[in-house]
């Protein structure tokens, strides 16, 4: 579990400033991680939790003493800090995904990035998930030009490295440096690395956490008056 | 999280995470996990192009771009130093990211008709209210056939 991130709470303090100002209905959201800062060398309670996915952030482990406390986080596959990205060569390729969603997002990512390699232009191919599913492997299996794609893990993943398809990637140093290590399991090979799982989705259920906070302030309330009325 | 804010923007800034634990033991998971989105290279494009997809892969894995993708799209990612206080969603939920999580066992089945189906139907059957019983006895006959067949 040494891997595993979630936002620091520098930032959620931030973020905290932010939200008062907006709503203050939102403040027992922060509250709950509030009452609970971390600070390195001091105890903590729940093995594996981290406070972020930056390299300053902390783990709660077991440390020498045998007692759980915050330590310094190794989130990249090395200790090295992550590496600024490679400059690519003139010329024009493809790159094919099933989320229309993110076409905007990554269409400023890619203009970015074309300024930045003045010569290398980047087309998005876009299907639907149904589609992509489908028809992903067979369309760029014909395509040379289909330089940058993606797959879902399981099944896709495999199919694609069953037919040769996906390059071996464990000598870029991004892959190592620059990626949260735990992450890279669904793309990596015995050992090999031909994949960058780049979002994580959760098929975790959301809840209203302000509606539950409100629901145990008041059955608390009402579990006092019980009492109050029971002495 | 971002179709959950469109049906209803007033969820945005309340909305966490639930894990389901069906113990009271320690739990070996605490939640799934899912990847669709992974990145690669083609081993059959040209050399030069492969050096561009590279490059670009190396982009996106910048701190800052990878941070434009995930506040722009409310998806968490597996990038080293992206902060995430600018989507308060993602920043209340992104404690997950530092639970238990199982790769997506529904999705990792080598055998969709025969193991896969069956057991799914299975478990919807029990949610329902089916006997837990004699369902999987069933359901165990249907893929010991399915398998052998």
């Amino acid at each position: 579990m040494k891997t595993k991130g979630l936002s620091t709470f520098a930032s959620l303090r931030a973020g905290v400033v932010a939200l008062v100002a907006t709503a203050l209905v939102i403040t027992p959201l922060a509250v709950a991680h509030a009452a609970d800062a971390p600070t390195f060398g001091k105890a903590c309670t729940t093995e594996g939790v981290s406070t972020g996915q930056a390299t300053t952030s902390l783990i709660c482990q077991t440390g020498s003493n045998g007692k759980l406390t915050w330590q310094r986080v190794r989130l990249g596959s090395t200790n090295a800090r992550p590496v600024a990205a490679s400059s690519a060569p003139d010329g024009t390729i493809e790159f094919h995904h099933w989320r229309p969603e993110d076409k905007v997002v990554l269409q400023g990512i890619i203009d970015k990035f074309e300024s930045a390699n003045p010569g290398t232009k980047i087309n998005q191919v876009i299907m639907s998930s149904v589609d992509y599913t489908n028809l992903a492997y067979a369309k760029i299996s014909a395509n040379k030009k289909a330089a940058v794609f993606v797959t879902s893990r399981g099944g896709q993943f495999n199919q694609f490295y069953n037919g040769g398809l996906l390059a071996d990637l464990s000598n870029q140093r991004f892959m190592k440096q620059n990626v949260i290590a735990s992450a890279l399991t669904p793309g990596t090979v015995n050992g090999k690395l031909y994949g960058l799982p780049y979002q994580s989705l959760f098929n975790n259920p959301l809840y209203n956490a302000t509606l539950l906070h409100q629901l145990t302030l008041l059955q608390a309330r009402l579990q006092s008056i019980q009492l109050e009325h029971s002495v | 999280m971002s179709t959950v804010t469109k049906l209803n923007p007033a969820m945005s800034g309340k909305m966490k995470m639930m894990s389901f634990i069906t113990t009271d033991a320690k739990p070996l998971y605490q939640g799934i996990t899912n990847n669709t989105f992974i990145l690669s290279v083609n081993a059959k494009a040209s050399s030069t192009d492969q050096r561009i997809a590279a490059a670009f892969i190396s982009f996106l894995a910048q701190s800052e771009n990878a941070q434009a993708y995930a506040v722009g799209t409310s998806q968490h990612v597996s990038i080293i130093n992206v902060d995430y206080s600018a989507n308060v969603d993602l920043l209340n939920t992104s404690d997950i990211m530092g639970k238990k999580l199982l790769l997506a066992p529904r999705f990792l089945f080598n055998n969709v008709n025969n193991v896969r189906n069956p057991l799914e139907d299975a478990l919807i059957a029990i949610a329902g209210g089916a006997d837990v019983t004699k369902t999987l006895t069933d359901t165990s006959k249907t893929i010991k056939q399915g398998l052998s067949s």
